[in-house]
């Protein structure tokens, strides 16, 4: 049996599908085949994250011109690189176009060119081929059947927005700016220099969760109060709004931010953001797999990496405002605010794995959502069912 | 190097220690053996193996080997990094 081929059930989970797209109060969440069964993820992996946007990595991870990364979304293999060249980040197929072998296996820095390691089939760091050892021939490096130029490795296309990589596999996606016009636009203000250190401000979580569960429950502030009653004890459930944008991200406004390290010190502003950002922060996801947050003194951008239908990687990065936030002055400061926001996600760890059991419920027809609390979440489900259902 | 047999066992060598800065210019070394034999068959093959691991390495006979290989007709469109 082909896994790649919907069942004649597919059908059916698509007819439940529909159902999102109804007005909040009518409507069902995404049924539970799309959070389980290797047949949605494969249709996800087309309809959503081949022909769209999405997020694949962090450029400050690329640090040092010739840095690369590899990395798997989908069994497509990828890899980041910053070239010497032009210390342009690059994405390209992490394949060798001679006989298909994967070219980079863990994250390294080339000091030249990337080199297959099977036949020595060679690539500058921008792409072109630039070798083709003894293709005429023991000694002959050319044939004429064969152009070289042509042969350089896939370029993956790429857009690189507040140091997150995204990339558009298929390259028919209207353009990143486009598509996402609405919060750039909105987060404007930030468009600053940011500043990150990678050990300490950065972190990982591993969950057994489809990357779905994981977006849902960062939408929505209603389960703070049980969730995270740490965080509710200064940021309450009627300080937060809803940020509904029936387009390509949803989520909530906490109009109590008051961050207070046990350093006693305090992180310097983004400049110029006027006093509506004195108390507020933003918490947002781009769909379909980057979580976002913005706040006066530090903003956060968390990748979802879909591992399989039930299990997903988490990738955290912290920035901040000015370079001297970096320095070791701050070190213990900056920990206490990674460990912070480590402790929130964690916090969720349960309740993403819970949900994602639940979903094996045979009879669980979806849930219905608080036309209240839980519009951020119908945002995005709506989102999902237009794009699989290709409305 | 006039001994072949131990440039052959200082190749195996720096491959195995994953030197190929080394190796390239072993490579190299290598193949000026055959080109003075008049050899140059062997000879390019030899520039060739070198080729690859100078453009790897960011090698500084990057260029040298290049010219070699173009001299004898073996190399076309050469990009260089």
């Amino acid at each position: 049996m082909n896994d790649n081929k919907p069942s004649k059930n597919y059908n059916s989970y698509k007819s439940q599908l529909e159902l999102a797209l109804l007005d909040i109060e009518k409507a069902k969440g995404i049924p539970n085949e799309y959070y389980v069964e290797e047949v949605c993820f494969k249709v996800e992996q087309e309809k959503i994250f081949n022909t769209g946007w999405f997020a694949i990595g962090f450029a400050n991870d690329l640090g040092q011109p010739g840095s690369v990364i590899p990395v798997t979304y989908f069994n497509n293999p990828m890899f980041i690189i910053r070239s010497k060249e032009d210390n342009k980040v690059r994405v390209f197929q992490n394949v060798c176009r001679h006989r298909g072998m994967k070219l980079i296996d863990e994250p390294t820095v080339l000091k030249g060119a990337i080199r297959c390691r099977y036949h020595s089939w060679c690539y500058q760091q921008t792409g072109e081929n630039c070798a083709t050892p003894h293709l005429g021939g023991p000694g002959i490096n050319f044939h004429k059947s064969i152009d070289k130029k042509e042969l350089g490795l896939f370029e993956v296309r790429t857009h690189i927005w507040r140091g997150v990589v995204f990339v558009n596999p298929n390259g028919n996606a209207p353009k990143f700016e486009d598509v996402h016009s609405s919060i750039i636009k909105r987060w404007e203000i930030f468009d600053q220099e940011l500043h990150t250190d990678l050990l300490g401000s950065s972190f990982q979580l591993e969950l057994n969760s489809n990357w779905k569960l994981a977006v849902e429950n960062y939408l929505e502030a209603y389960h703070l109060p049980w969730v995270h009653p740490g965080l509710n004890s200064y940021s309450k459930l009627e300080d937060h709004e809803n940020i509904v944008n029936y387009g390509n991200y949803s989520g909530q406004i906490s109009y109590k931010y008051n961050p207070i390290f046990s350093t006693g010190k305090k992180f310097k502003d983004f400049k110029d953001l006027g006093s509506e950002w004195d108390s507020k922060g933003e918490y947002i996801v781009l769909f379909p797999n980057l979580i976002m947050g913005v706040q006066r003194d530090h903003l956060f951008n968390n990748i979802i990496e879909p591992v399989s239908s039930e299990k997903i990687i988490e990738r955290v990065q912290i920035y901040y405002s000015d370079i001297k936030i970096l320095d070791q002055e701050y070190q213990s400061t900056r920990l206490e605010n990674a460990q912070l926001w480590k402790t929130v996600f964690e916090e969720d760890i349960f309740v993403v794995e819970g949900m994602q059991k639940g979903r094996h419920a045979k009879y669980f027809d979806g849930g219905r959502f608080s036309p209240i609390m839980d519009v951020p979440t119908h945002v995005f489900h709506d989102w999902y069912a237009r794009k699989i259902l290709q409305y | 190097m006039e001994d072949i047999n131990q440039l052959d066992t200082d190749i195996s060598e720096a491959i195995q220690k994953k030197q190929m800065y080394k190796v390239c210019s072993l490579y190299y070394e290598a193949a000026n053996y055959f080109k003075k034999k008049s050899d140059i068959e062997a000879a390019c093959f030899f520039y060739t193996q070198a080729l690859v691991m100078a453009l790897e390495e960011n090698h500084d006979l990057k260029e040298k080997i290049i010219n070699k290989l173009e001299k004898y007709g073996r190399n076309q469109d050469t990009t260089l990094n």
